[in-house]
């Protein structure tokens, strides 16, 4: 699978492009203004990647409870639009340029993920999330408090019989 | 809480690693340090002080330790170094068990110089985009100097006859994107911090998990920014004044409209050379041991392996039993097996579960992935025939091997108490150490220092691992035999079973609760249902072994080690005995 390194990608390029703008701000230099354009969207970008649901053995685990539930987010080729929309313009900014060329790959990596048939799942939104049963289906769980000790022979016959164990 | 044990107690567990981390940020602190200091003082940059101001000594301090970080963050993913540093110190005894415990930790340290590859990449990044502002800035000041004759002299500077000047911009109206674009160390620059994000990102569990190759293929690019380091620096930006004897830049750069005239021949015009790049210098030494790495890859291919038997086993599970001649593997060692004809490229890890005493090399692979589907279709023609003629094996598909490697297991021996816990996967590891015990035991008598071991193991239902219950068996019944002897002693199983139980199944278990054997296991040792209760566990321990150095040995989740690892350091502070954690790497 080539999504989650998508990503993870742009989750640590939309961290970077949020640091850099605070830097291209502060140091001034040319189109330091897209600087503001870059602190605008890193983080919201930043917030879009963070909720990712990936495999763990046989579970679905989430990273965050998802806090975008639009249909288009979860798709792969909406995100690779917006990490071009976000990318391009802080290209003209040198101290963003690094930022931009990994949302940029970031982007590649979503547009190959769509063209390879790859989806992106939100944990609760099918069964994979259900814990693991053995074969067989139904079993008991676990108790949470270890069994009582068996009673010596002596203390049975004191108590007048067998103890509800 | 610290009792009167003390701090020196964690120290045993925690203190060789935290030691390790000191002195690589006290390294780095000093080469940081020294360059700085070199930059912000030495004549031969003076005017490139007054251009640039602090950032150029910034920019090569974090450069000098971006040398010093790359050169060391492959050698502790080198695999055949650890394995004759761990050589050393088991077999020849060469240091003590702190120290090799410390190869186990190898992870740890690559993490470690990668984020200071990261810190210094970007404060590097940070100075530089200053230094072009500032090259684009001095160029751009009027010819005729403004109110400061400062900045006539940075101009000056920057149009030295025979593009000669420090300034790497020659042109009015420069655009610093542009510049750095151009520039050699601009685009390389660009590449490595592009090429250093895709590495990290690559790293994260969630790009492991998904799919192994994805990290692995990403993290090779380490070899393109190998290269580009290589090549960053060579284009001598910077440069530094060569004529200083003749051109004493604090007494010559106020008079800088004189210079090269003959009013003034003291200050001839300055003149500045690149000495050379200094980074193929750091990168050499870990080229060479990464290139003996490949080699000796190379050279084990060409290393005969035969396939003697494969076994079927229960839940998926294949056995292939390989003879390697010349081949030697300590207990609990891992090796790499590559199928040409399932995968011309991929290597895949598997421990060892023979003993070194045994007349075969054994590897257990559970069918589940691709590959391993691939290597059981090829191999299953074997199924059933027992050990195989020379012209049987010679039909069968070329298998090759690279290892032995070693692991933390290597040090079981060495304490007098060991514990050894396996979860799910993590039993195979300790397949081999069992099987070299029971063998050391029955026939020599000599296991260095080992006189109790326990072994826990920890998984949701045994039904994936009849084969290792059927060796447990058999360790479990030969070592009673040997009644009134030390050995027969020696092991303690406890087996934990943590998945749900079916209703049908428990009312078996309750109903055969006074057989001899268990009903799931088959040992004489009872199932035990729940994890165990650790913080029980270990008390007990250093109550039946006090003034002991216990051997904790574990391979399992991630979470359960990192709470077993602080128990221990909490009943070594509290107790007589001291637990030394020891985590499988895999």
């Amino acid at each position: 699978e080539i999504s989650p390194l998508a990503n993870e990608n742009s989750l640590l390029s939309a961290g970077i492009l949020t640091a850099s703008s605070v830097f291209a701000i502060a140091a001034g230099g040319s189109r330091w203004g897209l600087g503001i354009y870059g602190l605008l969207l890193g983080p919201l970008l930043a917030l879009l990647e963070y909720p990712r649901a990936f495999k763990v053995e046989r579970r679905w685990q989430s990273r965050l409870y998802p806090l975008f539930r639009w249909p288009l987010i979860g798709k792969l080729y909406t995100r690779c639009v917006l990490h071009l929309v976000v990318a391009l313009p802080c290209l003209f900014c040198l101290p963003l340029t690094a930022p931009s060329l990994s949302l940029l790959i970031s982007a590649c990596l979503y547009l190959a993920a769509t063209l390879r048939g790859e989806k992106f799942c939100l944990p609760e939104s099918d069964a994979m999330n259900r814990a693991y049963l053995p074969a067989g289906g139904r079993g008991m769980s676990l108790p949470t408090q270890p069994p009582p000790m068996p009673q010596s022979q002596t203390e049975l016959a004191n108590s007048g019989g067998f103890s509800n164990y | 809480m610290v009792t009167k044990f003390g701090a020196i107690r964690w120290c045993h567990n925690e203190g060789p690693r935290t030691l390790v981390l000191i002195i690589l940020l006290l390294v780095n602190v000093i080469i940081f340090a020294v360059t700085l200091s070199h930059y912000e003082q030495s004549d031969a940059v003076y005017y490139h002080r007054l251009m640039l101001g602090h950032s150029l000594a910034f920019a090569r301090a974090s450069a000098a330790c971006l040398n010093f970080n790359c050169a060391l963050v492959a050698l502790p993913v080198c695999r055949n170094l650890l394995h004759f540093l761990r050589y050393l110190c088991v077999n020849k005894r060469l240091c003590k068990r702190n120290v090799r415990r410390l190869i186990d930790d190898n992870i740890s340290l690559h993490r470690a110089l990668a984020w200071l590859i990261c810190f210094h990449a970007a404060l590097h990044a940070a100075s530089h985009y200053l230094n072009i502002e500032r090259f684009v800035h001095a160029f751009d000041l009027p010819a005729g100097g403004n109110s400061s004759a400062g900045g006539s002299l940075l101009r000056t500077l920057s149009l030295l006859p025979g593009h000669r000047g420090i300034n790497p911009v020659q042109r009015a109206g420069a655009d610093p994107l542009v510049e750095a674009a151009v520039l050699l160390p601009g685009w390389t620059g660009l590449l490595l911090l592009c090429l250093l994000v895709a590495i990290v990102a690559s790293a994260a569990t969630a790009v492991k998990r998904a799919r192994f190759e994805t990290f692995w293929y990403t993290h090779k690019l380490f070899f393109l920014f190998y290269l580009l380091l290589l090549v960053h620096g060579m284009a001598g930006v910077v440069r530094p004044q060569s004529n200083l004897a003749a051109h004493k830049p604090a007494a010559c750069a106020s008079k800088f409209q004189l210079w090269g005239s003959g009013s003034l021949p003291e200050c001839p015009v300055p003149t500045f050379s690149f000495a050379g790049s200094t980074t193929w210098m750091w990168l050499v030494a870990p080229a060479a041991i990464y290139a003996i790495e490949k080699l000796l890859r190379v050279s084990r291919r060409c290393r005969r392996v035969e396939v003697v038997r494969a076994v079927q086993h229960p839940s998926r599970v294949m056995e292939l039993r390989l003879r390697c001649p010349g081949f030697a593997a300590s207990p609990g060692e891992y090796v790499f097996l590559l199928v040409p004809e399932a995968s011309q490229l991929q290597w895949h890890p598997f421990t060892l579960t023979s003993a070194p005493d045994d007349p075969y090399i054994s590897v257990h692979i559970r069918t589940v992935g691709d590959w391993t589907k691939q290597v059981e279709q090829l191999y299953s023609q074997c199924y059933g025939k027992g050990d195989l003629t020379t012209g049987e094996r010679d039909l069968l598909p070329r298998i090759y091997l690279d290892g032995p490697y070693g692991t933390a297991s290597d040090g079981v021996t060495q304490y007098s108490v060991s514990v050894l816990i396996g979860c799910g996967i993590g039993v195979t590891p300790f397949a081999s150490v069992l099987r070299d015990v029971w063998h050391q035991a029955g026939k020599t008598r000599s296991l260095r220092k080992l006189k109790r071991l326990y072994f826990y193991w920890i998984c949701p239902d045994c039904r994936a691992f009849e084969w290792f219950a059927a060796l447990l068996q058999d360790l479990e019944r030969d070592l009673q035999r040997m009644d009134g002897d030390d050995y027969a002693q020696l092991l303690d199983i406890r087996v934990h079973l943590t998945g749900s139980v079916e209703t049908r199944q428990a009312r078996e278990i309750a109903s055969r609760e006074g057989d001899e054997a268990d009903c799931l296991t088959g040992l004489r040792t009872r199932t035990h249902y729940g994890r165990p209760n650790w913080d029980l566990e270990l008390r007990n321990l250093a109550a039946k072994h006090p003034d002991t150095s216990i051997g904790i040995f574990f391979c399992g989740p991630g979470q359960l080690a990192k709470d077993l690892n602080g128990r221990c350091n909490e009943f070594s502070n509290s107790t007589s005995s001291v637990f030394y954690f020891n985590k499988e790497n895999f």
